[in-house]
């Protein structure tokens, strides 16, 4: 795993008028992780969403291994895992389906490879091959969380990982977080519920 | 050259420098707009092909002509504002859509008057005139989009956007439609582009677009200012200035 | 990065075959709303060689506008495109190949059966000829342009009125273009400029509008 660190500087978000945060600054280095809490409406899914690149900050940059992550876009990408507040399924398809139309060079990957990540997750067969409008929020929250997985990238940004999860989920989930980080990957996540233990938090 | 203009963008600066303009902007206004009436209702000969009903370009024309320049205004201020990012650029670009509507349905209206006693109908589909409507729902349409979007960043880029496809629409609108009617109409409607124009016309005319240009103007910086100050209102020299106004 | 363009226009359509039948709406409205233009004209043979070549592109315009929101607002919604936001390939590759796709579902039925079409109006072959090589050329414009339409009003107005607004008067080159070298063939001259017009249209929105969808894609995230 590289030894690349996620920079953020000065980082703030302006929102009606008024600052929502402002002026963050961290360091993630490989095998760290960062709990962001607060309140509803703090920011926290605005932060994630510009340390993903998603949003522009007003102010501000994050550097990914020294370089603005504006400028090694594709780079950025390919070691970045999103887990956002929407699943991010296509409802009419599959969780396979899913899995290989949303997951890059999905298409080349092996059905068996997809099919081991969904039953890591707890998605048995059955499941699998119906469309996802007939799952539970549960389950389509662990088809997300299989398909994170199954990209192995370096940068985990989660924005409330653990909602509609079971207890068996919920350990299911923190296992991989736990992985994640042993080989070398870092965390980002967000969550009212304090269920893993970071190695860095941010109030907002 | 840069550097006062860099010093415009300010929003006090800009503020102070508009409300400075503004008394001189409506002095012109009306000097031109007085003269240019005069001139053009009073002073001027009656067409020898069209009798007093020509009377109409001295307003026709310039709202026609000020319709078009200020989308093409606005486009030059939606490039800058998605190239340079700068606050005020948007309030210039978001507040000059209405005015720029209301000239170009201005401009339709006198068509239509100029239209009664030439053809006898309040509207025909003239080339000129139907590339006006489009024109005028092209404004619409940018004035719709702001109105539907509620996050200002958004409604600024997607109107400067929409703008810009819009501009490099009116071109090709305005020829294809102009091409396609005068196939089917014949080339008998023009008295809407009068070829030659005598001197003691020409002149009211002219003194009738610097008027109405500078009206358009000193509207437009009354609208920015107005919004200028709702989106400042945090700012301290806004507080400062509206303490001062309670007082 | 070819063989991602293709998987994402394959996705796309596999999308399409979940909803089954959805394909079919916006060729069965072109048909219904002919029907009317010609019901309400009076149905002579005149009156339809008048208005033939007019009310198909109007059709057209009018299907294609209400078939553009269903290719990415479900999309948006489900987190989809946020998603896409993040993959590590090239974005406007990707709005285009959305745009395909579109094109290929909504339009490209629309433009088969366009003989069809133009024999229910009267048209003889040359005509019904020329109406598929312009449809050929004017329906990919309408879904590349319509496509920045309705992802300006993607996030905060969802609204096909709006919609059709923004894009009706943008669309009046192509109705001309449309409809204006449909009736040069019924005059018997081929319409040689129009068909090169649009074809020039065509591709400068395949130049500009992928890149351009993609920058107003990303302007919708707040």
């Amino acid at each position: 795993m590289p030894l690349a660190k996620l920079v953020v500087e000065n980082l703030s978000c302006v929102k009606d008028r008024s600052y929502l945060f402002k002026q963050l600054n961290f360091t993630l280095s490989a095998t760290q992780s960062l709990y962001v809490y607060g309140l509803n409406g703090a920011g926290k899914t605005t932060l994630l969403k510009m340390i993903a690149g998603i949003l522009e900050p007003d102010q501000g940059k994050v550097f990914w291994d020294q370089v603005p992550i504006e400028k090694c876009h594709l780079d950025y990408c390919r070691q970045l895992g999103y887990l956002g507040h929407k699943d991010g399924l296509k409802n009419c398809l599959t969780a396979l389906e899913n899995l290989a139309a949303l997951v890059p060079h999905g298409s080349n990957q092996p059905a068996q490879h997809f099919a081991q990540a969904l039953t890591q997750m707890g998605l048995r067969d059955r499941l699998q091959n119906l469309p996802c409008q007939y799952l539970s929020a549960g389950q389509k929250r662990r088809v997300a969380w299989a398909r994170l997985l199954v990209r192995r990238t370096t940068i985990w940004l989660l924005d409330e990982p653990f909602t509609s999860l079971d207890t068996q989920g919920l350990k299911q989930v923190m296992a991989c977080m736990e992985h994640q980080l042993k080989i070398g990957g870092m965390i980002i996540y967000t969550s009212h519920q304090p269920l893993f233990s970071p190695s860095q938090t941010l109030s907002l | 050259m840069l550097k006062p203009l860099k010093a415009l963008a300010a929003p006090q600066a800009f503020y102070h420098f508009t409300g400075a303009l503004i008394p001189w902007l409506w002095g012109i206004t009306v000097l031109a707009l007085g003269y240019g009436l005069w001139g053009g209702l009073y002073a001027a000969p009656a067409d020898y092909q069209q009798g007093e009903g020509f009377r109409i370009i001295y307003v026709h024309v310039p709202a026609a002509f000020l319709s078009l320049a200020i989308y093409s205004w606005m486009a030059a201020l939606a490039a800058s504002y998605l190239i340079w990012r700068i606050k005020i650029v948007e309030v210039l670009m978001m507040s000059i859509a209405p005015i720029g509507a209301m000239f170009t349905f201005l401009a339709l209206v006198t068509g239509a008057i100029w239209g009664k006693p030439m053809w006898g109908t309040w509207w025909v589909w003239d080339a000129r005139l139907t590339s006006e409507l489009i024109l005028l729902f092209l404004y619409l349409g940018v004035i719709a989009l702001k109105n539907a979007i509620t996050h200002p960043k958004v409604a600024a880029k997607a109107c400067a956007i929409l703008t810009l496809v819009g501009f490099i629409d009116i071109p090709i609108i305005h020829y294809s439609v102009q091409w396609w009617f005068t196939l089917h109409q014949g080339a008998t409607l023009s008295f809407f582009a009068p070829p030659k124009i005598a001197m003691s016309m020409l002149i009211p005319l002219l003194s009738m677009l610097i008027g109405f240009v500078s009206y358009a103007l000193a509207i437009w910086f009354i609208y920015a200012r107005a919004k200028l100050l709702d989106r400042e209102y945090e700012k301290i020299w806004v507080k400062n200035m509206l303490q001062v106004a309670i007082k | 990065m070819n063989t991602v363009f293709l998987r994402t226009i394959g996705f796309e359509l596999l999308i399409a075959t979940r909803h089954r039948g959805q394909w079919l709406y916006a060729l069965l409205f072109c048909l219904l709303v002919i029907a009317l233009f010609v019901i309400g004209a009076g149905a002579s043979p005149e009156i339809l060689k008048q208005i033939g070549p007019g009310s198909i592109w109007v059709t057209v315009i009018l299907a294609s506008l209400l078939s553009l929101e269903r290719g990415f607002r479900a999309d948006f919604e489900e987190g989809i495109l946020e998603q896409w936001l993040l993959m590590p390939y090239s974005l406007a590759m990707l709005m285009l190949s959305k745009c395909i796709a579109h094109w290929l579902i909504n339009l490209l039925p629309i433009v088969l059966l366009a003989p069809v079409m133009g024999y229910a109006l009267n048209f003889e072959p040359p005509h019904i000829l020329v109406t598929v090589l312009v449809l050929l050329l004017g329906t990919p414009i309408l879904s590349l342009v319509g496509a920045i339409g309705v992802l300006l009003t993607l996030a905060f107005a969802e609204s096909g009125l709006l919609l059709s607004l923004l894009l009706l008067p943008l669309y009046v080159p192509i109705l001309v273009l449309g409809a204006s070298a449909i009736e040069f063939s019924m005059m018997g001259i081929w319409p040689a400029s129009q068909l090169a017009l649009l074809g020039a249209i065509l591709i400068l929105c395949l130049l500009i509008v992928p890149r351009a969808a993609a920058y107003t894609l990303k302007m919708s995230f707040v």
